[in-house]
């Protein structure tokens, strides 16, 4: 009992960062709950979780997001998580100008939905649970320059996304 | 020098060396459109990391000594909270009528009528394309936006899929956020600048094209309506949303089963 006590008190610090992560990938609160009680469970239950603290965090991840994909794979739901860094050609950022009035909670919430999982992968790690660079590149098992393009390009397709949305810039009444 | 997208991100998030962070620091203090573009990935990613509402979680409450030994670790905590939930669901709109005021159209006409047509504004069929069939005679103030809380009704299998603002021809700024389902239920709410003509109290102000319920929330009146949806599904909806609206929190993790419990119970939306 004590050595379980312990166990549950090496995971909770990262429970918050778990549903974070969960959310990005599933976009649904409820889903994310159950992955991050499916990987609390999976992780207490492992006979040899890693000592070191950035690798444990790593494999908790981990464990987070293959239990997703094992969601997917039950629910016969197919996301596309292609990429090739190898293809990546750096894109100059295009501004309009109406970005900063565009983003808000609300518009960044509906756009995320519409984002590919792999751009949802990667914001959720850096942005939304916080990982540094070098922390996601371990969940993701890449080197952390790969982790810099990939979030550079899923920074770009969600502004992008946003510019499209349906949400429009508040402006100042006219006077009539 | 010009930064690449690459080197933006890394210097908005603090990952490079403090020669690198130094050299582009002094390259967008000397560019504005480059400040410009360092400004918007700094407020986006700021913005997304306040986008998820995150729920106070404890480890015990998730995980059992029971989970941990056996291969389906789910049962006896959701079992648990589902029978929580059902009885939550029915208390929810049972209580309802402690804040509900049964006297239909206690609100006049003038109110009512456009407010009820913005649920025109936009359609399942074509959520992003503007139908305008409440004539916008120009825009409106942001700070209408900054008042409203606008609640996940995801638990309920509703999907935020509209969101817009409209100067309406009596002088009226409505916010309005249209949610779909998948079995063809559509839920708009409407938030206005309190017109006085509402309290706390929740009220009943269905058409018989619409069921409604407008309520007041601060400085703001919020009207929630639907179509074809069951009544008391969309009662207990109505009564989650307007809580959201007062309290500007998320929506607890019971009341959400106890949505998803209604929304499995109920027919489909008959449009």
């Amino acid at each position: 009992m004590e050595q379980m006590s312990q166990d549950r008190q090496r995971v909770v610090p990262y429970m918050q960062r778990l549903y974070g992560y969960a959310y990005s990938l599933c976009q649904n609160p409820d889903d994310a709950r159950d992955l991050v009680q499916e990987c609390a469970i999976k992780a207490l239950k492992a006979k040899t979780p890693p000592d070191e603290t950035p690798a444990f965090q790593a494999w908790l991840f981990r464990i987070l997001k293959n239990t997703y994909l094992d969601l997917l794979r039950h629910r016969r739901v197919v996301e596309n998580w292609q990429i090739d860094d190898a293809m990546f050609i750096d894109q100059d950022m295009e501004f309009s100008g109406s970005e900063d009035r565009l983003i808000n909670t609300l518009t960044v919430k509906i756009s995320m939905e519409a984002l590919p999982a792999v751009h949802r992968d990667i914001l959720g790690l850096v942005d939304i649970a916080g990982l540094s660079y070098g922390e996601a590149a371990l969940v993701l098992e890449i080197p952390t320059g790969t982790v810099m393009s990939r979030i550079s390009r899923a920074r770009l397709a969600l502004l992008k996304t946003i510019e499209k949305g349906n949400v429009r810039p508040m402006l100042k009444a006219k006077s009539l | 020098m010009k930064p690449d997208a690459n080197a933006l991100n890394a210097y908005v998030d603090g990952e490079l060396d403090r020669d690198d962070a130094a050299a582009i620091a002094r390259a967008v203090a000397g560019d504005p459109v480059l400040a410009r573009k360092v400004a918007a990935l700094s407020n986006l990613r700021s913005t997304l990391a306040e986008s998820v509402e995150i729920p106070d979680l404890d480890i015990n409450d998730l995980v059992s000594v029971e989970n941990t030994n056996v291969a389906d670790g789910k049962n006896n905590f959701i079992n648990k909270k589902f029978a929580l939930a059902a009885c939550l669901a029915g208390l929810l709109v049972a209580g309802s009528y402690l804040y509900r005021d049964l006297t239909t159209q206690i609100v006049s006409d003038d109110w009512t009528t456009p407010v009820l047509a913005a649920n025109n504004l936009w359609s399942l069929d074509n959520p992003t394309a503007e139908t305008a069939s409440v004539h916008t005679v120009g825009a409106v103030s942001g700070e209408l936006a900054k008042l409203v809380y606008v609640p996940d009704l995801t638990s309920a299998k509703l999907q935020m899929v509209y969101v817009n603002s409209h100067h309406v021809t009596d002088g009226a700024a409505l916010y309005v956020a249209g949610y779909a389902g998948t079995r063809g239920c559509k839920i708009t709410l409407v938030a206005q600048t309190a017109t006085g003509q509402l309290d706390g109290v929740m009220r009943d102000i269905s058409t018989q094209e619409l069921h409604a319920f407008a309520w007041n929330a601060g400085p703001l009146d919020y009207v929630l309506m639907s179509q074809g949806m069951e009544s008391k599904r969309f009662e207990l909806i109505a009564t989650t949303v307007r809580q959201s609206s007062i309290d500007h929190q998320p929506v607890s993790s019971e009341t959400r089963i106890a949505l998803g419990i209604s929304r499995e119970t109920s027919a489909p939306c008959l449009t």
